[in-house]
């Protein structure tokens, strides 16, 4: 399956820029939100180079501060995920020449993650990372056949097929205040369930 | 009220807040259950997607990103996105203008009055570099030394300084020295982009 940008880049464009523009005009905050919304991304992308978890955490943060730094370069030509995942591929790519290691002779795709030549990189394959990801998608796939069929219709019209409200609102033959409404509850049911596996230190603080 | 919040968050995930949703974005900035709301629908999304392939890495740097941008220098400058709203004639052009005139206009006098002291320099080389090589304040027999040197370049001598070869000489020795005790002073690139223009014709320099 493809990854998350080409379906949500249309969406993104217009709250990317907006960020990308306070940060532009020294709001460190909005580049915390961009953090917070791509971390996972980067970090898969990331992933599909180097194995070891620390490290990709390591490289994904690094991509990051260059990002940061090199945003008086950014003239929103391309869009920010794009530029953001060329930072990252090289980030990556310059870890392991650094580290001593030979990176993929082939660039990754930055939206399937798959090389040129074809086949896809390693991600985090330790038996800890499979198993937490299976958790995780075992609990998302329960979640989603628990959860009423308007609100589950919904949400993965939104997240798989990257319809936009007006498009669920028209297909669901609903206002599209509804449409807002279910993916929010079914986001609510899904976040309540996933919770335990992916708290952020910001819950674990508050609780 | 916390409700409607996160649903709005849910719709900025979505980019579907109308506009470029900058009230909600301010909340957001706000608020901590905001940012984690949008970073958490944002994750749920992705592990969603991700399920078919399953090589989804999770990973959480944004407080280490955070921390480390912190110590960055805050980013100011103008906005020329292309997606942006071009119309902005605000106040930021005229702070640029006057930041822009500013910087000009010190980078000159700090030019006139390096070279006037490289003047000085030339005129009487051992007292010269005892006056710039002190960093501290200079003391009675600086300054008395400084003006008595100074009192030797005479009105006649300033005319020539100004014209023809010898400014072009002169001119070059200052650029030289300038770079050498520049280094010297950790004061690199104060003059960064100076060259050397022959306005006499002699056809050196440029």
């Amino acid at each position: 399956m493809a990854d998350a940008p080409n379906q949500r880049s249309n969406n993104s464009a217009n709250i990317d820029v907006e960020l990308v523009r306070r940060v532009q005009q020294g709001d460190k905050g909005a580049f915390d939100l961009l953090v917070r919304k791509y971390q996972q991304r980067v970090g898969k992308l990331v992933s599909r180079f180097i194995a070891d978890r620390s490290e990709v955490e390591d490289v994904t943060q690094e991509a990051f501060i260059k990002a940061y730094r090199a945003l008086p370069n950014f003239r929103g030509d391309s869009a920010f995920y794009t530029w953001l995942y060329r930072i990252a591929t090289n980030t990556a790519k310059n870890y392991l020449v650094a580290a001593g290691r030979r990176p993929p002779r082939s660039d990754v795709d930055i939206t399937t993650g798959a090389t040129e030549q074809g086949f896809e990189l390693e991600g985090d394959q330790s038996p800890e990372g499979e198993m937490a990801s299976e958790e995780i998608h075992r609990v998302i796939r329960q979640a989603l056949e628990q959860m009423p069929e308007e609100l589950r219709l919904a949400l993965t019209m939104c997240e798989f097929d990257g319809f936009s409200y007006d498009e669920i609102a028209e297909v669901m033959e609903c206002p599209i205040g509804t449409v807002r409404s279910r993916i929010f509850r079914a986001r609510q049911s899904l976040d309540k369930k996933l919770r335990p596996l992916i708290s952020t230190n910001e819950v674990e603080e508050a609780v | 009220m916390k409700k409607a919040r996160l649903e709005q968050v849910s719709s900025l995930v979505d980019d579907e807040q109308g506009g470029s949703g900058k009230s909600v974005v301010d909340d957001l900035l706000k608020d901590a259950e905001s940012r984690d709301a949008w970073q958490r629908y944002h994750e749920l999304g992705d592990w969603m997607r991700n399920m078919a392939d399953g090589g989804m890495v999770r990973v959480d740097v944004a407080d280490r990103v955070s921390a480390a941008i912190e110590s960055e220098p805050t980013l100011l400058f103008p906005v020329n996105h292309r997606q942006a709203p071009v119309n902005r004639p605000s106040r930021r052009g005229w702070s640029q203008q006057l930041a822009g005139i500013g910087i000009a206009a010190a980078v000159a006098t700090v030019t006139v009055l390096l070279f006037q002291q490289q003047e000085f320099l030339e005129v009487e080389p051992d007292v010269g570099v005892v006056a710039i090589n002190e960093t501290t304040p200079a003391g009675k027999e600086e300054a008395v030394l400084s003006s008595a040197s100074l009192a030797k370049v005479d009105s006649s001598e300033e005319d020539e300084l100004l014209s023809g070869e010898l400014f072009q000489q002169k001119l070059d020795a200052y650029l030289a020295s300038h770079v050498k005790q520049s280094a010297g002073y950790r004061a690199q690139g104060l003059l960064p982009n100076i060259r050397a223009v022959d306005h006499g014709g002699t056809g050196k320099g440029n």
